[in-house]
């Protein structure tokens, strides 16, 4: 009697819930996914090709441009693969300052994608509650490279600068309040109604899947997978410290939630171990003023607060600059999950599910 | 009657006070805004702002045009003509042009100065009406970004 239609839908580029300009083509049949194409490349700057003209500092800036939330991960897993095949031992001081920073990044990234999840979703006091604590961490990469988003920090073989003064009383300030603040957001979302309505069971993706798919960082956490690259093959000063993987076995929004929250606590810990033990001496090791690295191909990941974050490098020995790069970013690998995770859910449930994969589209693009 | 518990646990809304406790106490704390343009916040000394010439104590140019700036830019921003002055051993600029559109306040030209002539300063407010207004030559490098004055 009744003619049902499969219709096809344009979500985005220019949709406030895609976190930049992905555009989904959903089918559907009444409010339900049948089926879901991510269009990506709207961002697509050539960061790779470009990275081939320049010089190994100058690929720097491009590193900052990828994951723009989380600058400081990419910029020190791009100064670790150049120190990787130049092969030369960073003094403690900057180890341990690196790792202190590399995790300030990680709360800034994972705050803000507890803002926006929370805004997709329909929590707004959360978002402003959150982006008031990533500016405090925004202030103190300010602090320390000049730059709040695009930090371009780190420099091969150390620091570019020693810790400027006044830093570690901020740090102090920041780790005695945001215990509070973190039980602010809980008592915001893990037990209220809504939110668990929304989140709960709802993208799931079963441990198998997520890793078949190559997904890593939170989202794998929270399918029950133990992986981290951190603990996997600790790097700067990972290894030295104190700190537990955050793993849920929910397998849904909810438990990659509640991955993070967790992860957000521990990075707290290994910033403030870091800040402890602190060594004194050199910053940055004797390097020459023109960068040249060995004839060679070095590959080296870290855990990015999206994921696991790889860079494929390689020199011709001849010239100052990488003969080719590649970049292994986590969100477009994640991006692969999102056909599984939604089909068969509501509209509304994409957002969500966005949301809970943090794709930053500058990396998804490059 | 498992509906039934259901629908009597609806009742139970500890969660959303919960919630609703955080909200109103912060309603009795004290604002972290700032109302932006009347009042500005100071950036930290190590702000990359607008690439500015420096002089020396006797007004000199602290320039040589090693030109390691222009072969540091990424954007390549900045073009030096190099000059000869009497009474200078060193060379010194004739012209030194920065186009302040395509510049992205990276800092590497500061950092590749060997005799720290160069400056990224404090000014964030470098917004113009023209496209001119962002072509900076060497006079006016020294000076502070024109500004305008928000009445209200």
């Amino acid at each position: 009697m009744f003619k049902s239609e499969i219709i096809e839908l344009n979500m985005g580029p220019q949709h406030p819930s895609t976190h930049g300009v992905l555009r989904l083509k959903l089918k559907l049949d009444g409010e339900t996914i049948v089926d879901l194409d991510p269009e990506i490349g709207y961002l697509h700057r050539g960061v790779e090709k470009l990275a081939e003209n320049f010089t190994y500092l100058q690929a720097l800036n491009l590193t900052d441009r990828l994951d723009y939330v989380a600058a400081v991960s990419n910029n020190l897993g791009y100064i670790e693969t150049l120190e990787k095949l130049g092969g030369i031992e960073v003094p403690r001081k900057a180890k341990y300052f690196r790792t202190l920073m590399t995790e300030l990044g990680r709360l800034s990234s994972h705050l803000l994608w507890l803002a926006t999840h929370a805004l997709d979703i329909g929590a707004m006091t959360v978002f402003l509650y959150a982006f008031r604590e990533r500016e405090f961490i925004l202030d103190m990469f300010e602090m320390v490279t000049g730059g709040r988003l695009l930090t371009t920090t780190f420099r091969y073989g150390g620091l570019k600068e020693d810790i400027p003064e006044g830093f570690e009383q901020k740090v102090r300030d920041f780790i005695k309040i945001f215990p509070d603040r973190m039980a602010d957001y809980e008592a915001l979302l893990t037990k209220n109604r809504i939110w668990m309505k929304r989140t709960k069971q709802v993208g799931v993706i079963s441990a198998e899947d997520a890793i078949n798919l190559g997904l890593s960082g939170p989202v794998l956490r929270g399918s029950g997978v133990r992986f981290d690259v951190r603990k996997a093959e600790p790097y700067e000063a990972y290894g030295e410290l104190d700190w537990e993987m955050a793993v849920q076995n929910g397998c849904d929004t909810y438990a990659r939630y509640l991955v993070r929250l967790e992860e957000m606590r521990q990075s707290l810990r290994i910033v403030e171990q870091a800040l402890d033990g602190m060594p004194e001496g050199e910053f940055r090791a004797k390097v020459p003023k023109v960068l040249k690295l060995p004839k060679g191909e070095v590959y080296h990941t870290i855990e990015a607060p999206k994921g696991e974050l790889g860079y494929y490098l390689i020199s011709d020995g001849k010239g100052t600059g990488p003969y080719r790069l590649k970049v292994r970013g986590p969100s477009f690998v994640n991006l692969q999950g999102l056909k599984p995770m939604t089909k068969g859910h509501m509209v509304a449930d994409v957002v969500a599910v966005i949301g809970t994969l943090d794709v930053v589209l500058g990396e998804v693009d490059r | 009657m498992k509906g039934l518990i259901d629908f009597v646990k609806a009742f139970d809304y500890r969660d959303l006070i919960k919630g609703a406790a955080v909200t109103i106490r912060h309603h009795f704390k004290r604002n972290v805004t700032v109302q932006y343009p009347k009042a500005k916040l100071t950036p930290f000394p190590r702000f990359r702002g607008r690439l500015t010439l420096l002089k020396d104590e006797a007004g000199e140019d602290k320039c040589i045009c090693c030109m390691a700036c222009v072969r540091a830019c990424p954007t390549g921003v900045i073009s030096i003509t190099p000059g000869k002055k009497e009474g200078r051993k060193m060379r010194f600029p004739e012209t030194y042009d920065f186009d302040m559109d395509r510049c992205i306040f990276c800092g590497m030209c500061v950092e590749a100065c060997n005799f720290d002539a160069i400056l990224l300063n404090e000014e964030y407010e470098l917004a113009q009406y023209s496209r001119q207004d962002f072509k900076f030559h060497k006079e006016k490098m020294y000076l502070p970004t024109p500004k305008v004055d928000y009445k209200k």
